[in-house]
């Protein structure tokens, strides 16, 4: 079968993004799967179905997103490490349940291979959905979101998913996209390393009621006070995540560059190669893995020390808002994205960015 | 010297919170059947129910068992994750008419169909009681309700759904009854249907669902006895009780 | 050193599967290798492309702007992709399937891969052909791995569809040495 996994010396294989997702939840002791089809994540479904037994584990192909992301739930209630993943539309569908994992404090793993939209838009990749993973549905949560941009961060970010989920008992979403679900590369597996916080004692999740009383997997709170009380604890929980987890990577980042990249996942990886090919200006990239929490306070510093700070991405300018919040002086900022599946190159970034800066790169 | 025996008290499974369901509504009585058939099963440490939007989402203020909640209509799917998980434990789904039938059709039929060893308790009352009676798709042909204001029509508002009719065809789905409590006898009926779905899914015979045709008084306008003459007249001529399919 | 490719042509040709050959080669060879498919509802003769790239370092963007090889099967491939040609650009194409002599910038060598394959009775085998001539015109990779790799997926399979991939890819390798010596 074409794009079927290569294993090579020393555990590293060579890998389709969507087949590194299932290895990673495989590792991650994810034992739950539930799934659609849909273009362009159909490999992982397709994958699942076969390791997810292999390893002992539900495989379910879900009859909708609804039923999918509720299967999660279901077992992330039951205190099961469970997972599903789609694409931008069904990611749509699936905004009800990430709410009551929000609110119920169930952890779950999401994967979004994200496609172009509005409506069925089409199938190439995108990065549109940055507002419906960091901004996301009804009520006041949020997910955490983690944005790799190559194969290996594909696979190490969905096993560091699992472990966030569960230490915070929220849903996480790992935002990839098209281009990243289908490419391969050659990656290094973990497969003996023990996550963090597999075994971390689940004692709230619904296993039956042996010597003690029932308990409850609920979000809605009717007594007066209760669901302010509640969405309280989660905003402490969510002031924990901000000063715990965020990460990011600086590349070509140093005292003396005069402009800043900012760009995650695929546009960031291709903005490495803007860096690459411009030799004749001082350029740094810094890339948020952490969408949510967000990085701003490091932005904040960054953003200080350069002339002008550039945002790249596969939308019209949705992380853009939380750079614009980041940098103090916004009238540095200069943004270019393509959207529609439309994949910038780094000779049109690169153009872009001489333009704004009459050719001196600042 | 008196001798005392205790000849009825409390099912260990009910917790101390009094039921705040209207009077004359289905819901405490249902509730508490399955209270005490919980502990008649001694399965209280096993069993996991899930319960609806709707009136009975507060059920988990009143079992004292594991409950979960779950999006509206999503009831099934919860419960079936948990049932996978946890294959041993006992797990059951408890829904309305507004939660089975209307938002969850699509998450009923595909639970039935993939032939899920749960249970479901389908709570038919012929209207959406919490949110004020408005029409569900099992309201009675010219039944009022606050939006079918003139009574329900076929042509604007088409037929009432036979939920157990419609799931009988399928192949996964092993048992099929509706019952009513409207009298002590009808009641002890549907205590043994629930029973039967319980034990279904104890010996591992597959989907099992009881529908209790069920009163909502207040949002009929009838006094509970009316309401008990009604069922008996009008809803039970359109939804028939009795055993549907039984495959062992 | 980093060689970025670009294949295109109609599904069924064995676009997908060149491609993937290639980056197998580029990892035999203890490269870093990325193998970007195109994706979609279309599947026999659709329009088929995919992207390579092989390199000593990380690689950036896998998304290919600049070739410096270009693989045309057909004649709708070479028109979609000769905007792309730069001056360094090596274009290969199967002129069995290219009739138009367009004007490309680059260095642009032909070979007829479809009747070159059907004249071994394995009109499948066109990729193969092309590889050959990838492999006599870029120096970098030896065709010997590319038929070590072949062997390893095509043996267990099947030896006689292995063995006329292997005529393939020396058909292709020689066409290109007796008509190209200059490369």
């Amino acid at each position: 079968m074409l794009g079927k996994t290569i294993k090579m010396p020393q555990e590293t294989v060579f890998i389709k993004g969507n087949h590194a997702i299932v290895e990673a939840a495989i590792d991650a002791g994810c034992r739950f799967y539930a799934g659609y089809p849909i273009t362009p994540q159909n490999e992982i479904p397709e994958y699942m179905s076969k390791r997810m037994p292999e390893a002992g584990g539900t495989f379910i192909q879900a009859e909708s997103e609804l039923i999918s992301i509720n299967l999660v739930f279901g077992a992330g209630a039951a205190g099961a490490r469970a997972m599903t993943t789609s694409s931008s539309p069904g990611i749509s569908l699936m905004q009800e349940g990430i709410s009551y994992m929000a609110g119920c404090e169930v952890p779950g793993v999401i994967v979004n291979i994200q496609r172009g939209g509005p409506g069925l838009g089409n199938i190439a990749p995108s990065q549109s959905d940055y507002y419906q993973a960091v901004k996301p549905g009804h009520g006041d949560f949020h997910s955490i979101v983690l944005a790799p941009h190559n194969i290996q961060e594909m696979y190490d970010y969905t096993v560091k998913a699992f472990d966030l989920a569960d230490k915070y008992r929220i849903p996480v979403i790992v935002l990839s996209d098209g281009l990243l679900g289908q490419l391969m590369e050659n990656i290094t597996l973990k497969k003996d390393q023990e996550t963090e916080y597999l075994d971390m004692p689940k004692d709230w999740a619904l296993t039956g009621a042996k010597g003690r009383d029932g308990q409850r997997i609920l979000s809605l709170l009717m007594r007066p006070g209760a669901l302010e009380k509640h969405n309280e604890h989660l905003r402490e929980k969510h002031r924990t995540i901000c000063d715990n987890e965020i990460q990011y990577e600086c590349f070509s980042i140093d005292d003396d560059i005069d402009c800043l990249i900012v760009a995650f996942g695929t546009v960031a990886r291709i903005s490495k190669g803007v860096i690459n090919i411009a030799k004749d200006m001082r350029i740094g990239l810094f890339r948020p893995i952490t969408l949510w929490p967000f990085p701003y306070m490091k932005i904040n510093e960054l953003s200080k020390r350069v002339k002008k700070v550039f945002v790249f991405e596969m939308n019209y300018g949705q992380m853009l808002d939380d750079v614009k919040i980041a940098v103090e002086n916004s009238d540095k900022i200069e943004f270019y994205g393509r959207t529609g599946g439309g994949i910038p190159t780094q000779e049109e970034l690169y153009q872009f960015i001489k333009a704004r800066t009459k050719g001196r790169g600042y | 010297m008196v001798i005392e025996k205790i000849i009825y008290k409390k099912p260990e499974s009910l917790t101390d919170c009094n039921f705040t369901y209207c009077s004359g509504c289905g819901h405490s009585t249902v509730h508490k059947l399955i209270a005490e058939l919980v502990d008649e099963l001694g399965i209280r440490e096993k069993t996991i129910a899930v319960a609806p939007v709707g009136c009975a989402v507060f059920a988990y203020d009143f079992w004292n068992f594991d409950v979960s909640e779950a999006p509206h209509g999503r009831t099934p799917v919860v419960a079936t994750a948990i049932k996978r998980i946890h294959p041993d434990n006992v797990v059951f789904s408890y829904q309305g008419d507004g939660d089975l039938v209307s938002i969850g059709l699509a998450e009923i039929m595909h639970t039935a169909n993939r032939g899920e060893n749960i249970s479901v308790i389908f709570i038919n009352n012929t209207n959406y009681g919490m949110t004020g009676g408005q029409m569900a798709p099992t309201t009675l042909l010219n039944q009022v309700t606050t939006t079918s204001p003139m009574g329900r029509n076929s042509k604007n508002y088409g037929y009432p759904i036979k939920m157990i009719e419609l799931l009988v065809s399928l192949q996964g789905v092993k048992y099929l009854e509706r019952v009513k409590i409207t009298s002590p006898a009808s009641i002890l009926k549907a205590k043994k249907a629930i029973k039967k779905a319980f034990l279904n899914q104890i010996n591992g015979t597959g989907f099992s669902m009881v529908e209790v045709l069920s009163a909502c008084p207040e949002s009929w306008k009838k006094t509970p006895r009316e309401a008990i003459k009604w069922i008996d007249e009008e809803v039970s001529a359109y939804y028939p009780v009795g055993k549907i399919k039984d495959i062992e | 050193m980093e060689e970025r490719i670009i294949i295109a042509g109609s599904g069924g040709q064995g676009v997908q599967t060149l491609g993937f050959l290639l980056a197998e080669v580029g990892m035999s060879d203890k490269k870093r290798v990325t193998w970007l498919p195109s994706y979609g509802a279309e599947k026999r003769g659709g329009f088929s492309f995919c992207h390579v790239v092989i390199s000593d370092q990380e690689i950036y963007s896998p998304y290919i702007e600049s070739p410096d090889t270009l693989l045309l099967f057909d004649q709708r491939a070479l028109n979609t992709y000769k905007d792309y040609v730069l001056n360094h650009t090596l274009v290969i194409e199967n002129s069995s399937l290219i009739k138009e002599d367009t004007v490309v910038n680059g260095k642009k060598v032909s070979i007829p891969a479809t009747d070159i394959a059907n004249s071994i009775l394995f009109t499948q085998a066109a990729n193969t052909v092309m590889a050959g001539a990838y492999f006599a015109l870029k120096t970098i990779f030896h065709v010997e791995n590319a038929l070590k790799v072949m062997r390893a997926v095509l043996v267990k399979k099947s030896k006689q569809i292995f063995e006329k991939n292997e005529k393939a890819l020396y058909q292709g390798f020689n066409f290109i040495k007796e008509n190209y010596q200059y490369v």
